[in-house]
């Protein structure tokens, strides 16, 4: 059960989980709980049936959150969570059985089928009363606060409209229109700070890019959520995503942090959005962090060391060495 | 909290439909958490 309060000074809401002060802290591979659990003699997995409970590891054997032998994708209920029904959701995503990895090294086939999951799981939890705005987001690597290696992502469902969604719809407001469509209009033009794009998909480093190495992937035709993509869409985006998380591997030639956010329109009824996935990677360099010091935390300012069009430039020069 | 009415997305628990090439199984983990299992529908063949 987690405790919200509201800072004043700031204006936004805080969130207490005390609980999560004790999740699990980056186990061995052999003690991963995302991992497969050992198999039964016999049990198998039955898609597209109901089951419950999940009885088919071996007997008396340590299971792990997946009490199967075998899986693809697997949608479960945070053990720490941030929220809890009927104040919220906190649900883990895991996009392989394989222990190693990353949304980068996925088969295409997977990484399109992870789309799906994401709008299966946006569209059930945006459904619920107690659920205001579904964040689905993946933290990647020790660098921003990753407790487990296994390939995996997070879906919050809040029971309010965070800050950060309700900038976006003040934008709107402020831009006379969809922002996005506006930025994504003016990226096109510019081209400059474009690195990727197919035919459903844009992904540029904004013109006022935060981090060294930030990407919005876009919606070229405006989608306010998953649900309104087609299946078309649906694959390019997976592909643009995957393009970019290579890309940024190959950026540095090492294993690439970042932060990885889908917004989509609020499920509260208010506003429309614009379907985007934006990275936040706090890498510098090769071997520096930007961090959020003095200016960015006491003043809200962020100070930058690459002009996005330097950066966007590395970025798409890396994306075509990674193919 | 808003009312349902209010409310952009509106989902059935369980429809096949909204899932396009993946199949769903749900299950109640011992401790009660909910668990999903996402496979993909293996394409047909010819």
């Amino acid at each position: 059960m987690s405790e919200q309060r509201f800072n004043e000074l700031r204006g936004e809401p805080v969130v207490y989980a005390i609980d999560r002060q004790d999740r699990t802290f980056l186990p061995s591979a052999e003690h991963c709980p995302l991992c497969p659990s050992p198999a039964a003699p016999g049990a198998t997995a039955t898609p597209g049936t109901t089951a419950a409970p999940a009885t088919t590891a071996t007997p008396g054997a340590a299971t792990t959150e997946i009490p199967f032998p075998a899986f693809e994708i697997a949608v479960f209920d945070n053990l720490f969570p941030a929220f809890t029904s009927p104040h919220g959701a906190a649900e883990v995503v895991v996009y392989t059985d394989n222990h190693h990895g990353s949304f980068a090294t996925l088969p295409a086939e997977r990484a399109e089928a992870l789309m799906w999951v994401w709008r299966h799981r946006y569209m059930e939890l945006g459904a619920r009363e107690d659920i205001g705005y579904v964040l689905i987001f993946e933290n990647r690597g020790v660098e921003v606060g990753v407790t487990l290696h296994h390939p995996h992502g997070q879906i919050y469902g809040y029971p309010f409209l965070p800050p950060v969604p309700a900038l976006e719809l003040a934008a709107d407001e402020r831009l006379g229109g969809c922002a996005v469509c506006v930025l994504l209009a003016r990226e096109l033009e510019d081209r400059s700070r474009v690195v990727y794009e197919n035919d459903g998909v844009v992904a540029y480093v904004p013109y006022a890019a935060r981090w060294p190495y930030e990407v919005h992937v876009a919606m070229r035709t405006h989608r306010p959520s998953l649900l309104d993509c087609t299946s078309a869409e649906l694959r390019l985006l997976a592909q643009s995503l995957q393009s970019v998380t290579r890309g940024y591997e190959a950026l540095f030639a090492r294993q690439f942090p970042y932060v990885m956010v889908v917004h989509q329109a609020p499920t509260d009824g208010r506003g429309w959005g614009h379907l985007h996935v934006e990275f936040y990677p706090p890498l510098r360099t090769a071997h520096k962090l930007k961090y959020i010091a003095g200016s960015e935390q006491g003043a809200g300012t962020f100070i930058g060391d690459i002009l996005p069009e330097d950066s966007a430039q590395a970025l798409r020069e890396a994306i075509a060495r990674a193919g | 909290m808003q009312g349902m009415e209010g409310k952009r997305v509106q989902g059935t628990e369980g429809q096949r439909e909204t899932c396009g090439p993946l199949d769903i199984t749900r299950h109640v983990k011992n401790d009660g958490r909910a668990l999903i299992l996402y496979t993909l529908r293996k394409r047909e063949k010819g």
